[in-house]
């Protein structure tokens, strides 16, 4: 077994982790202390720079591990899924499939890059006539370290038009064809803002991508931390917290090698950061050892009805795919620059909702959806999506075959996929699956609430489409009942009422001093626009506030150095 | 079929149910599928009577009849799963875990390691025979990679529509349109589709930069050549238009987002 004592132990590598590795290592040093900190992280690290022994393929010429294709060792190495095992993918049968970065650098390995800041009226919003948010936590409050987390992930908004401006800060022409869409029905779109730095290409996204690109947390936060001493063990698991006494234990497995090892690493204060749903896993797995008054769950006490894991959002997240019109064939090239690269706001005030246009690979366009593939030829078929088999010339149509292949190399040129951020009810639990091995995501009913925004998001998308002359073919969440999200927030809420959230505003939790979560999972509710910028945010501020002493017990003291 | 070092039966039929070649496990005789032992299940290859090469020669049959190549006058015109390496992707360690993750085929029982399955040497066998089932209703006694184009086809457009057959057909489908459009052993599939060339695929870099000439695929400095001159030969390839969209009359952004183009 391998075991060692620590100051900090940080569990996970993503926007909360990185940013609070590099703000308390830098903060402390400046300070003169010299603490002993550690990320452990599940993943590999793809960079090597970070954890030599770490498992993974040979770096490549641009010094990662990336295969940058569709790979299966690149896909283990950058994304996991969690589903529901018992409803995924079942007509009639509501589930989520919440698709998580992994690996050195968490979340960052799988974004796109954008990068907006939360609207004010979010943090103001309220349930059950109590509010969401802790009433510190605003924009305003948040607007200094926004900008901090702007400068250190080298955020810009990228132009339509500038002379001056580097290729990599201009729209793609995908978005201008959006632009001129939206125009025709009355709305507006606007340059998004990107954390990128150089000519990304990210087009290749799921297919490959010029990984320097875009910007990863192994360039910036992780790497600061790195350099200011920071400890980093990849492909290290953690199973379990536990409290020791005025320390916590942290349980988990060293996969790193050929026999995988049991670790046990002291530390006097812990930060779950290991996202909204292994963070949730983690520390439901881990809540037995947290007994009578250090109970995790004080809402349990209390109301008799748990917190922990409860009330996930997916961020609104739906997604559609369609085709535009023959007109603009080659126009919107998806594959060309980068995926995401303009958006639009117009109905945010009426219906809290942005539309973003983006590339998605044709793999996953093309699946199950070959009738679609018709619509250039076959104006009358009707989609599989929509719930009908087309019958051409009398036989129903084959999703295989030669006519199905020259069908897709003439599709392929004017796919646009096209996702709706929206506020939604949180509607999203996480739970132990079997055993407690392994996590679980579930959709309840979806609220009326949720569903109106949703039902006026898809029709604005619906006529997008039309207004490219072409349509909107595949509806995933109307076919089989399945929410999608790349975004997942929530599940280990803050709050300033102890029986409604697990850890006060600034992640720490109600009944154990020393016991942090600093992520997505701590976000009380969805953010309806991207929320990489509002977690590194979120963690700016709080490791700001630890470091100070302001409102709560400074770094130092709680470290006793 | 491997599922870790030991599958046990219950593993290996679990899987391979849910693939559809349950009965071609018990045509070949490999294991009873009543049997609920909990034993470990090696299935020898010997028991499944077939020749490796008529293995390959199969699977790869029913591969390109998913995905045709296109041939002219004995030239390769435009490539078809094979042609992209289906039957390497085929053989990929972890597949199963990978199309579940992709979501092209479902899940499989929880208690199975996705991750660890694989197709191996007596699973292909397996596919084979089950191919040769499929294509003996079209023509009796004759092996599917002897059948002509139209039998093949109607023997995978019956398997389509069969509820025990069906599965397998999915995932050779997926298959097919992994190493197409997936572009993980080769960038012909996606070349054919109209993407660019990757430019390092031996080392899996697509960096594919822009903008560049259209004629020679040269990358172009932004910076210092003239974008519109080459635009207006038609010789730009880019991404960007570098204009403005046309104002959309009455809508006014400012109340909605600020001067650095967040949400208000």
């Amino acid at each position: 077994m391998i075991a060692d004592d620590y100051d900090i132990v940080l569990i996970g590598s993503g926007f909360g982790a990185a940013v609070m590795a590099a703000r308390l290592s830098e903060g402390l040093a400046d300070r003169g202390k010299a603490p002993r900190i550690l990320v452990l992280e599940k993943g590999n690290d793809h960079t090597g720079r970070f954890d030599p022994e770490s498992d993974g393929p040979d770096l490549n010429a641009q010094g990662n591990r990336f295969r940058h294709t569709l790979a299966p060792e690149y896909l283990a190495d950058v994304g996991q899924v969690y589903t529901d095992a018992t409803g995924a993918f079942r007509e009639g049968v509501s589930s989520m499939n919440v698709i998580t970065g992994t690996g050195m650098g968490g979340g960052s390995n799988a974004y796109l890059g954008v990068s907006l800041r939360t609207a004010t009226e979010v943090f103001d919003l309220q349930r059950d006539g109590r509010p969401l948010w802790p009433r510190g936590t605003s924009r305003q409050a948040l607007n200094p370290y926004y900008a901090q987390a702007e400068t250190r992930l080298n955020v810009n908004r990228q132009a339509w038009t500038d002379a001056t401006a580097p290729h990599h800060q201009l729209t793609a022409k995908r978005d201008l064809v959006f632009a001129d869409a939206c125009r025709t029905i009355g709305a507006t779109a606007a340059p998004l803002k990107l954390a990128n730095a150089n000519d990304a290409n990210d087009g290749w996204w799921a297919q490959g991508q010029r990984h320097q690109g875009r910007q990863n947390l192994t360039e910036n936060y992780l790497a600061d931390a790195l350099a200011a001493g920071v400890e980093f063990r990849a492909n290290n698991e953690v199973e379990t917290v536990v409290p020791d006494g005025d320390r916590y234990v942290v349980r988990g497995l060293d996969r790193r090698g050929d026999d995988p090892e049991i670790f046990e690493f002291s530390a006097t204060l812990v930060i779950v950061a290991a996202g909204t749903v292994a963070s949730a896993g983690i520390l439901l797995r881990s809540e037995d050892a947290f007994s009578g008054q250090r109970a995790l769950d004080q809402g349990r006490e209390v109301r008799n009805v748990p917190v922990l894991g409860r009330n996930m959002s997916g961020n609104g997240d739906y997604g559609v795919t369609g085709i535009v019109g023959p007109d603009l064939e080659r126009v919107i090239d998806g594959h060309k620059g980068k995926p995401m690269s303009s958006f639009c706001p117009s109905f945010w005030p009426s219906d809290q909702f942005i539309l973003i246009p983006f590339y998605a690979a044709p793999l996953y366009l093309s699946q199950g959806q070959p009738s679609t593939l018709l619509r250039p030829f076959q104006p009358d078929a009707v989609g599989r999506g929509s719930t009908t088999t087309a019958v051409v010339d009398g036989r129903p149509e084959r999703d295989w075959g030669l006519a199905y292949k020259q069908r897709l190399q003439q599709f392929s040129s004017r796919m646009l996929t096209m996702g709706c951020l929206a506020l939604d009810e949180s509607e999203g639990e996480v739970l132990l699956g079997p055993g407690g091995a392994s996590f679980e995501v579930r959709w309840q009913d979806t609220h009326p609430q949720t569903e109106a925004r949703w039902s006026t998001a898809v029709d604005t998308m619906r006529r997008i489409y039309e207004a490219l002359g072409g349509e909107m073919y595949l509806d995933s969440y109307r076919k089989d009942g399945t929410v999608s999200t790349a975004h997942p927030l929530g599940s280990v809420r803050m709050s300033d009422d102890p029986e409604y959230g697990i850890v006060d505003e600034l992640g720490e939790s109600w009944t154990n001093r020393n016991l942090f979560v600093v992520d997505g999972s701590i976000v009380p509710s969805a953010l309806g626009v991207n929320p990489t910028l509002t977690i590194a945010a979120v963690a700016e501020r709080i490791a700001d506030r630890l470091l100070r002493g302001s409102g709560t017990e400074a770094l130092v003291d709680r470290l006793g150095l | 079929m491997t599922s870790g070092p030991n599958p046990s039966r219950r593993e290996v039929l679990a899987v391979l149910r849910a693939l559809g070649l349950g009965a071609a496990v018990a045509a070949v005789g490999g294991c009873r599928l009543d049997d609920d032992d909990d034993d470990e299940f090696e299935p020898d290859l010997e028991d499944l009577d077939v020749e490796l090469t008529d293995v390959r020669a199969n699977i790869e049959a029913a591969l390109d009849v998913m995905l045709p190549g296109e041939w002219e006058d004995g030239q390769l015109i435009r490539p078809g799963a094979v042609e992209c390496g289906a039957f390497t992707v085929l053989q990929l360690d972890n597949l199963i875990g990978l199309s579940v993750g992709l979501g092209l085929l479902p899940a499989l029982p929880d208690w199975i390691d996705e991750a660890a399955v694989s197709f191996d040497l007596v699973t292909r066998g397996l596919i084979s025979v089950e191919l040769d089932r499929i294509g003996s209703d079209v023509a009796l006694l004759t092996s599917f990679r002897d059948l002509d184009r139209q039998q093949q086809e109607q023997a995978i457009a019956n398997a389509f529509v069969h509820p025990d057959r069906a599965p397998l057909m999915r995932v050779l489908r997926s298959i097919a349109m992994l190493a197409y459009l997936g572009a993980i052993t080769s960038d012909i599939g996606l070349i054919d589709i109209g993407y660019p060339p990757f430019e390092d695929f031996a080392d899996r870099l697509a960096v594919s930069g822009y903008p560049r000439t259209v004629t020679d695929g040269r990358l172009i400095d932004a910076q210092t050549e003239d974008l519109a001159a080459l635009a207006a030969a038609g010789e730009l390839d880019d991404y960007t238009y570098n204009e403005s969209p046309a104002p959309t009359p009455g809508d006014d952004l400012s109340q909605v987002l600020d001067a650095d183009g967040d949400l208000r």
